[in-house]
């Protein structure tokens, strides 16, 4: 049996130490893929919202104010994605989102790795074991709450 | 204008294409994967028929997906 929390039914799942449910925003272009998500992380007890790579335009992200981002970086679109990231990160309201890169294109992860490293973003290769990218969500929010903890004590 | 030699344009076009191959195989894989493990988990749980119908269903449209990949694989191999 797998380990961890994860066989806790959604609705039992914790929110999080400070009673506050995590939202998640998953991107992706393909809806099966985006059900998946949405699935998986309700399951976890986030609070998730879905989006497509049509509505490339970060309105609706600052709307949104997700906790964090599920960026799926898709090769065989790479500009789109690659484009997205970097708008993210230099636009101010969004630029402190924590986000976590699904992505199967292995090497061209490997060399963007040094520019992901230094954006803050966390990489899970596909196809991923779900508790794989449950653990790296978690591992980001914790680290992202610790942060700002240090920061507000600072 | 596109002053790119002929056979660096070729090569391009091929990496363009392997790269949407890639992706259509990926993408679906990606989607089994996370739902046998969802099933396997629902199913523990005993969770209810319509949770394990939504996986089942969508294990079945990913298989669908490969299999015209497949297909349209071959179709090009033989043209």
């Amino acid at each position: 049996m797998p380990s961890g929390s994860s066989l806790i039914p959604s609705s039992l799942s914790p929110p999080s130490l400070d009673g506050h449910r995590s939202h998640i925003l998953a991107i992706n272009n393909d809806s099966a893929v985006l059900a998946l998500f949405r699935d998986l992380l309700e399951e976890a007890g986030y609070q998730v919202s879905t989006q497509t790579y049509v509505d490339r335009d970060l309105t609706q992200i600052k709307a949104l104010k997700p906790d964090l981002i599920v960026l799926d970086y898709m090769w065989a679109n790479e500009d789109a994605s690659w484009s997205l990231l970097q708008m993210l990160r230099m636009d101010p309201a969004t630029a402190s989102i924590p986000i976590v890169l699904c992505t199967g294109a292995v090497h061209e992860v490997k060399a963007l790795q040094e520019h992901l490293v230094a954006m803050g973003v966390t990489v899970v290769l596909k196809p991923f074991n779900i508790d794989q990218l449950v653990d790296a969500i978690r591992e980001r929010l914790g680290a992202d709450r610790a942060l700002r903890s240090i920061d507000m004590e600072g | 204008m596109d002053e790119a030699a002929p056979e660096v344009r070729s090569r391009t076009q091929h990496q363009q294409e392997w790269a949407v191959l890639m992706h259509d195989l990926r993408t679906p894989l990606t989607v089994l994967m996370g739902r046998v493990q969802l099933l396997r988990r629902h199913m523990r749980r005993g969770d209810d028929a319509v949770q394990i119908d939504t996986d089942l269903e969508a294990i079945e449209a990913a298989i669908v997906r490969l299999t015209a990949t497949v297909e349209r694989l071959d179709r090009d191999r033989r043209s």
